[in-house]
């Protein structure tokens, strides 16, 4: 029992030290958030919510399935919002459906979608 | 003398299979790999699969159980047999199997290979807080072994990163193996969680390490 507590006393005293280190890292106080590709100033915006963003294999898998489709430019995963910000290459697009079917490939399931087009 | 022999071989056997692998997160997106490597007081393992489709993984895993002297060789499959997206959380059932071949380097068994299966479930649910999981597991290995295990964790992470930050968990982890002299055994474990890998260390309330890593790419 005096191990379980020691280890445990550690453990806590370990990870306080990691949440300071980390506090300081966000000093603007803005969302950390996933970017790949770029975003297109001139494409078509996309904005879907998702349900069972919990953690960052989530957010990499999310990653992996959208950026392999030649239609995207790129994409932001906010893990705060619980949103994805899809961009697409000019003239290029994925329909709803097809965006839900990327959503649910990775595992995970649509609440919203809203789409910019020629947002800029 | 004999009934000696008899617990002394009923609690080693007992105490490896209370070191079945917890697996995380065993099944991942369609074209991902998963490489798991778990290391205990009991046994080493490893695990690499390829995820087919969001609910099918299957791979390879190889287990040595140090002090009977033995590998367990399997084909493995994970499937997701039900996940429960929330706004705020996500929970998931898993059926995890392995069918393959078990060899014994220890007497009896000596030079020995048997047919060796297993399978169990796994239900977790967490958000970014909180975690909670549960998974058993009945292996076979022909004569070399058999037996039951369950295992259960709570965690709680002590701050809320942001992605790609360094995210910490801690965690108690109570097994349970009904044959076993010392049938529950509890270990506080460290997880750290950064990117692609998750890392996991702790001890064991008899003085085994934990030593965990999962990467995914």
């Amino acid at each position: 029992m005096k191990k379980i507590i020691l280890s445990a006393l550690c453990a806590i005293a370990f990870s306080f030290t990691l949440a300071t280190a980390a506090e300081a890292h966000h000093t603007d106080g803005a969302p950390a958030k996933m970017q790949a590709g770029h975003i297109n100033p001139t494409g078509t915006l996309v904005e879907i919510g998702v349900n069972g963003l919990v953690c960052d294999f989530c957010v990499r898998a999310l990653e992996k399935v959208f950026m392999k489709r030649g239609e995207i430019a790129g994409m932001d995963v906010n893990l705060d919002d619980k949103r994805i910000l899809v961009s697409f290459h000019n003239d290029a697009d994925i329909n709803d459906e097809a965006l839900r079917k990327l959503v649910t490939d990775a595992g995970y399931s649509v609440t919203t979608i809203t789409r910019k087009p020629g947002h800029a | 003398m004999t009934l000696l022999y008899l617990k002394t071989g009923v609690l080693s056997l007992c105490l490896l299979l209370a070191a079945a692998p917890a697996l995380a997160r065993p099944v991942s997106y369609p074209g991902g790999w998963t490489f798991m490597t778990m290391n205990d007081g009991d046994t080493n393992m490893m695990h690499l699969n390829y995820t087919f489709t969001p609910q099918l993984a299957i791979g390879y895993t190889a287990e040595y159980w140090r002090e009977e002297k033995y590998q367990l060789h399997a084909l493995q499959m994970n499937n997701l047999l039900k996940r429960w997206n929330n706004p705020d959380s996500q929970a998931n059932f898993y059926l995890q199997s392995g069918l393959g071949a078990a060899y014994s380097d220890k007497s009896p068994h000596d030079s020995d290979w048997q047919p060796a299966a297993f399978t169990g479930i796994a239900v977790d649910w967490e958000d970014r807080r909180f975690f909670t999981s549960y998974q058993n597991r009945v292996t076979w290995a022909g004569d070399i072994d058999k037996g039951f295990m369950q295992q259960a964790r709570v965690g709680i992470a002590p701050y809320i990163g942001g992605y790609g930050d360094l995210h910490t968990w801690i965690m108690l982890q109570v097994s349970h193996t009904p044959k076993a002299e010392n049938s529950v055994t509890f270990s506080p474990i460290l997880r750290l969680f950064k990117g692609d890998h998750l890392a996991e260390a702790g001890i064991s309330n008899h003085g085994d390490v934990t030593l965990n890593w999962t990467v995914r790419f």
